[in-house]
């Protein structure tokens, strides 16, 4: 489940990140501007992409909201710092334009070393009941607030 | 839509822009002599 959940979370940070890289990019905006942006757009993604299930499973916008940021704030905060860290350790790829292999090469290392710090931040929130866990039950359509977590580690 | 749906399309438009990047960075790369050195003719004179 852990995996799962990093999975959701990159999908919607992923799809921020690199629109936001490409704006920046393409438009030549500075690091720390093109960083903002994709920050900005990873987050809002990331939120979206989890808050529509819930709103199709029948929970209220604000109220998917309020869970929403609950379970990913910490997972995709995380994501962000390792993504954005990695990407501006390598040479030259913040640089880089779109038609640069370095671009793209970048960001997959990029997002692979975000995957891999925020399974274990993941893991621990599932573990405590907290993260994705608190979205689970709202997709199975019943409330599991008492129901042991440890399961799905 | 199925969240791993989302994520092959996003490792499918990583991987595009990696195919596309590396083709537009060999198109830029200038011509080198050709490996049979057929630029280099010889002039034979009689």
């Amino acid at each position: 489940m852990a995996a799962n959940a990093t999975l959701h979370c990159l999908t919607g940070c992923a799809i921020g990140e690199i629109v936001g890289l490409m704006i920046g990019t393409a438009m030549g905006l500075s690091n720390a501007v093109t960083i903002a942006l994709a920050v900005g757009l990873a987050f809002l993604f990331g939120y979206a992409l989890s808050t529509l299930p819930l709103i199709q499973a029948g929970l209220g916008f604000f109220a998917a909201l309020s869970v929403v940021f609950a379970a990913d704030t910490l997972s995709i905060a995380v994501m962000e710092t390792v993504d954005n860290l990695v990407m501006a350790l390598i040479p030259g790829a913040m640089d880089a334009g779109l038609v640069n292999p370095i671009f793209w090469l970048g960001m997959m290392i990029a997002l692979t070393a975000a995957f891999i710090a925020a399974f274990p931040v993941n893991r621990y929130l599932i573990d405590k009941g907290k993260g994705h866990a608190l979205t689970h039950k709202f997709h199975d359509g019943e409330d599991h607030s008492g129901h042991d977590h440890q399961e799905h580690a | 839509m199925n969240t791993n749906t989302i994520a092959a399309g996003v490792i499918g438009f990583l991987l595009g822009g990696l195919t596309v990047s590396i083709a537009a960075e060999l198109e830029n790369e200038p011509d080198p002599a050709p490996s049979h050195g057929s630029s280099q003719h010889e002039m034979v004179r009689p």
